[in-house]
């Protein structure tokens, strides 16, 4: 697959710092439709405060965002879902004391006639999109703290998944999941990509990122080291561009 | 369907067995003879029912209308989202620091009718009218089951709460206890709830 066209999302120069400490220095990442971009470094890198810069969590100092090659500013998670920009946050960002339904439709819920929520047709289509994604899943009328891990994690996914995003930032997805819903997770993954979403992964384990993504951008201490397609580089040769910050392919 | 029309037919004759209990009680003679001297008629041995005494009637309507605002709106859906993970709920698109905002505003808005019906009753005010109540209410609220981390709690909850409080107090005038002792007491229960309610939250997690 070859990159033309314009980007489904360009990040320039994104900087942002906390105090005195400059968490991502003018780093400038861009996504493709219908492609996987996994981004990659230490903890404190600085990846997860990018990717929060994207989806409204964070202002960035500087830096300019452009989606479908307009210029765009996003200045809270509103204005992210506005652009159908969704987030799997890697704490899941879940209201422990509320069910999954609740959950699904935070921010977004379903207003019946009389202004008031429509708790009948939100439980039903949590039911129709949790048959899709995690079909072992009935515990629909006790609050989240009460699923287990997996469970908390289909929930999450659901949520981005349900509201027809384009763009899905995945921070961490596998994290609190055991193998076999790994692979469920990967399979949606590349189902996802199949309709044309894009999708940035932040992903430790080095497998997950050879086998799910097109392309990698390796962070350390909030600098970008380099983005590679992973066709280009072995496993060791992103190891070490995580853990030395260099590029090899500079050296070259 | 035979038992949805047995607990119709409770439920009224609940409502109308409380409503003629509460017509079945007159006013005293001197308030009747006084009330007679005000609009000027000779009311002498007339029976006047008490009926529902209206500060009742305003906890109820308040109580059905904080229910359906809590459990049936927005805005009772993001409280309960804030109360529980406030991080999850501002990545959730929602605006927490105006939702506080009405949820202070709501509580000055329901101090008001508080503070309106207690002059009323005293038929004055002072300034020191209230004082220590927040501490009730809070008692309040945590025997009513609201969690003081956040996030869980019913208004029905609170007002059985709220009962609890009152009856305890008004039995310890009864009694005949100083208000130094009341307030002790008061202060016990209080951290008792709150000591209840972590044992609670410990067992559930």
């Amino acid at each position: 697959m070859t990159n033309t066209g314009t980007p489904l999302v360009e990040l320039k120069d994104i900087s942002i710092a906390f105090g005195g400490i400059k968490a991502v220095d003018k780093v400038s990442v861009d996504l493709y439709p219908g492609e996987v971009v996994g981004l990659l470094g230490h903890n404190g890198a600085g990846k997860s405060t990018l990717i929060k810069c994207l989806s409204g969590a964070y202002k960035a100092d500087a830096g300019e965002v452009f989606i479908n090659g307009k210029k765009v500013t996003i200045n809270n998670p509103r204005d992210a879902r506005d652009q159908n920009i969704e987030t799997i946050y890697q704490t899941l960002a879940l209201a422990d004391n509320l069910d999954a339904a609740s959950n699904l439709f935070l921010g977004r819920e379903i207003i019946g006639p009389g202004g008031f929520l429509d708790e009948s047709r939100m439980e039903a289509e949590t039911r129709k999109i949790m048959a899709r994604l995690n079909p072992n899943f009935h515990k629909f009328d006790v609050p989240v703290s009460a699923l287990s891990g997996g469970q908390r994690q289909s929930v999450a996914i659901a949520r981005a998944v349900y509201f027809d995003a384009k763009i899905l930032i995945m921070d961490e997805p596998t994290a609190a999941l055991g193998p076999q819903e790994t692979e469920m997770v990967a399979e949606l993954i590349q189902e996802l990509k199949n309709q044309g979403l894009g999708i940035f992964l932040i992903e430790h384990d080095i497998h997950n990122v050879m086998k799910l993504c097109d392309r990698a951008s390796v962070m350390k201490n909030g600098l970008l080291v380099g983005t590679e397609r992973v066709e280009d580089v072995t496993e060791d040769e992103i190891l070490s561009m995580i853990i030395l910050g260099k590029n090899p392919k500079n050296k070259l | 369907m035979w038992a949805e029309y047995f607990l119709g037919v409770v439920g009224w004759v609940t409502i109308i067995s409380a409503v003629m209990l509460v017509n079945s009680y007159p006013w005293p003679k001197g308030i009747v003879r006084q009330y007679g001297a005000r609009i000027g008629q000779d009311l002498e041995g007339t029976f006047i029912s008490h009926g529902f005494a209206i500060p009742v009637l305003i906890l109820i309507t308040v109580g059905i209308c904080m229910t359906i605002l809590v459990t049936r709106t927005r805005f009772g859906r993001y409280v309960f989202a804030i109360g529980g993970n406030p991080e999850a709920a501002a990545l959730a698109g929602i605006d927490t620091k105006w939702v506080t905002m009405k949820v202070f505003a709501l509580m000055g808005m329901l101090t008001a009718i508080a503070a309106v019906i207690a002059s009323a009753r005293l038929n004055s005010a002072t300034n020191a009218l209230g004082t220590l109540d927040e501490l009730y209410v809070i008692a309040a609220a945590v025997i009513g089951g609201t969690s003081l981390a956040g996030g869980v709690g019913k208004i029905y909850g609170a007002i059985l709460g709220a009962l609890v409080m009152q009856s305890l107090q008004s039995g310890m005038v009864l009694i005949g206890f100083d208000s130094a002792i009341q307030r002790i007491v008061v202060g016990v229960v209080l951290v008792l709830a709150v000591y209840l309610d972590i044992l609670y939250n410990k067992r559930v997690k």
